[in-house]
C-alpha cells in the first residue's frame, strides 16, 4: 500500500517534470515542423475512422435509449437539444479522448519504448538531434492540436446518427433536427468542451511519451509501458473533465 | 591484420575512469589512449562494462570521476551544444544497428545530414552523399527499402553507412559482429578495415569476437574488473600465459 502510494507520487512528480520540460523546450528552436505535420497526420487522419464510427454509434444508441422515456412524458421534441447538449458538452469530448488514449497514447508509448530498447533514441542523440524535441514535442503538440479537431468531427457525426434515428422513428427532418440542436446550443456549451479537448490531447500524449521515454526492462517493458500509458491517461481524462466542469460552472453558470 | 599508417596524435585519452550504477562498480580506473588512424579493440566478458565505456566516450552516460578527452576536449565538461559539435566527428555503430524503423534506408542516411548542414560542403548533393555512403558498404540497391526488410548483416552495413555519411574522424563500434553468423561477421570485420583505409578514421571496437579483433585491430585491450588488464597485439596476447588472457583466447 505504502509502496504503491510512493510510486504514485513519484510518477506524478516525474510526469509534471516532463510536462515542464515540454513547455521549456517547445518555444525554442530548432523546430521540427516536418515531423509535427507527419505526427498530426498520423494522430488525426488515422483516427478519423475509429472516432467517426464510434461517434455515429454513440449518437444512435443515445437517441434510441432515451427516446422511450421522453415519449412517455410527451417531451420527444426536446430530443435534439438534449442529445446535442449531452454530446457537445460531455459525451463527444470524453469518448473521443478515451478512444485516443487507447489508440494514440498506447501507440506513442509503445513506439518510443521500442525505440529506447533498440537504442534508436541514443542513435538520434549521437547524431546531434535532441530526441526530446524530435519525438516528444512533435507528438505532444500534434495530439494537442488534433484532439479538438477529432472531437468536433465526432460531435457532428454523432449528431448525424441521432438525427437519423429521429428521422426514422419520429419523422423529424434533418434540417429541423439540426435547427433545434443549434437553437439550444450556445458558446457556453462549445467553448469549454473545445478547451478541455486541448488538455485531453496534451495529457494523453505527454503520458504516452513519458512512459515510452522512461521505459525499461527490454521488450517485456514495451507492452507494459503501453498498458500503463492507457490506464494513466484514461484516468487523467476523467480528472481533467471533472476540473473542466467545475471551472466551466464558474464562468458559464451551467 | 590491418596495417596502419600516419599514427600520430591521440584522439581519445582516458585516465582513471570510474563509473558506477548504484553499488555496481562497472569501471574502476580505466586508462586508455586511441591514436589517430589506429584501430583498437576492447575485449571483455559480457557485463564487463565495454558498452558503458563507449557510451561514456560519446557522452550518452556521464562519468563519476577521471578524465575523458575526445579530440582534445574534455567530454564531461562540454555543454550539450559543444557535445553535439564533437559528435559530428565521432561515429557510433550500435550493437543492434539502431536504424530508425519508421524511415526508409535513404531517410535513415539523410537524417544526420539534415542535422549537420555544415557537413554538406563541397557542393555534393545529399542524394549523392547517401548513394556514396551506401555504395561504400555495397548496399546501394537497398536505398528505398525499410529496415524491417533487411537482414541482420545488412542492417549493420546500413548503420555503418549512416555513421560514415558525416565523415567522422573516430568510429566507435559496439559489438559490430554481435548476433551475426561467422561468415557475415567476417564480412563486417573486413568492411571495417575497408572503411578505415578509405576514410582514414580511428576506430575503437568493443567486441568479444576474437576473429573480429584479429582482422580489424592493431592493438587489443583486455577489460577485466573495470580496468584495462592487459594490452598488446593479437599475436602477443595469443601467446600470453596469463590465466585471464588465456580465458579469452580459449586455450
Amino acid at each position: 500500500m505504502l509502496k504503491g502510494l510512493k510510486k504514485f507520487f513519484i510518477t506524478t512528480g516525474e510526469i509534471t517534470e516532463f510536462s515542464i520540460r515540454y513547455f521549456r523546450e517547445v518555444l525554442f528552436p530548432p523546430y521540427e515542423f516536418q515531423e509535427l505535420l507527419k505526427q498530426s497526420f498520423l494522430i488525426g487522419n488515422k483516427s478519423i475512422a475509429l472516432v467517426g464510427s464510434t461517434g455515429f454509434i454513440m449518437g444512435i444508441v443515445l437517441t434510441l435509449q432515451t427516446r422511450p422515456t421522453l415519449v412517455e412524458f410527451g417531451a420527444e421534441s426536446w430530443m435534439p437539444s438534449m442529445v446535442g447538449i449531452a454530446i457537445v458538452r460531455e459525451i463527444g469530448p470524453v469518448i473521443t479522448a478515451l478512444i485516443c488514449a487507447g489508440k494514440v497514447g498506447s501507440g506513442i508509448s509503445a513506439e518510443l519504448a521500442s525505440m529506447k530498447v533498440t537504442e534508436q533514441i541514443d542513435a538520434m542523440e549521437v547524431s546531434g538531434t535532441n530526441p526530446f524535441k524530435y519525438l516528444v514535442i512533435t507528438r505532444v503538440t500534434a495530439a494537442t492540436i488534433m484532439l479538438p479537431v477529432l472531437v468536433i468531427l465526432a460531435d457532428l457525426i454523432s449528431l448525424g446518427g441521432s438525427a437519423l434515428v429521429e428521422y426514422a422513428k419520429g419523422g423529424v427532418t434533418l434540417q429541423l433536427y439540426f435547427n433545434k440542436v443549434f437553437d439550444y446550443l450556445n458558446f457556453g456549451d462549445l467553448i469549454p468542451s473545445i478547451i478541455k479537448s486541448f488538455f485531453f490531447g496534451f495529457a494523453i500524449a505527454i503520458v504516452g511519451c513519458y512512459k515510452g521515454f522512461t521505459s525499461s526492462k527490454g521488450t517485456e517493458g514495451v507492452g507494459r509501458t503501453a498498458n500503463e500509458a492507457v490506464v494513466i491517461s484514461s484516468m487523467l481524462v476523467f480528472i481533467i473533465d471533472f476540473i473542466a466542469v467545475l471551472v466551466s460552472d464558474i464562468f458559464y453558470d451551467l | 591484420m590491418n596495417s596502419q599508417k600516419n599514427i600520430s596524435q591521440p584522439v581519445i585519452e582516458i585516465n582513471d575512469l570510474h563509473k558506477s550504477f548504484g553499488t555496481n562498480h562497472v569501471l574502476r580506473g580505466f586508462n586508455f589512449t586511441l591514436m589517430d588512424g589506429e584501430n583498437v579493440a576492447v575485449l571483455g566478458k559480457s557485463g564487463s562494462g565495454k558498452s558503458v565505456l563507449i557510451k561514456c566516450i560519446i557522452g550518452l552516460i556521464s562519468i563519476d570521476s577521471g578524465t575523458l578527452n575526445v579530440l582534445g576536449q574534455s567530454v564531461p565538461d562540454l555543454s550539450q551544444k559543444e557535445l553535439d559539435i564533437i559528435r559530428r566527428d565521432v561515429g557510433f555503430l550500435f550493437q543492434g544497428a539502431a536504424l530508425y524503423d519508421s524511415m526508409s534506408v535513404k531517410e535513415n542516411l539523410e537524417f544526420p545530414l539534415r542535422r549537420h548542414h555544415e557537413k554538406m560542403n563541397g557542393g555534393i548533393s545529399m542524394k549523392k552523399r547517401v548513394e556514396e555512403a551506401l555504395d561504400s558498404v555495397g548496399l546501394l540497391h537497398t536505398l528505398h527499402l525499410m529496415p524491417s526488410e533487411l537482414s541482420g548483416g545488412m542492417k549493420k552495413r546500413v548503420a555503418l553507412a549512416r555513421t560514415l555519411i558525416l565523415q567522422p574522424k573516430i568510429i566507435l563500434y559496439d559489438e559490430p559482429t554481435g548476433g551475426l553468423d561467422p561468415i557475415t561477421g567476417r564480412e563486417i570485420s573486413h568492411l571495417i578495415n575497408e572503411v578505415q583505409s578509405r576514410y582514414k578514421t580511428a576506430a575503437l571496437i568493443i567486441t568479444h569476437d576474437l576473429v573480429c579483433a584479429k582482422i580489424t585491430t592493431n592493438r587489443i585491450v583486455i577489460l577485466s574488473e573495470g580496468k584495462n588488464y592487459k594490452e598488446g597485439n593479437y599475436e602477443e596476447l595469443d601467446q600470453s600465459k596469463d590465466s585471464i588472457v588465456e580465458e579469452f583466447f580459449r586455450k
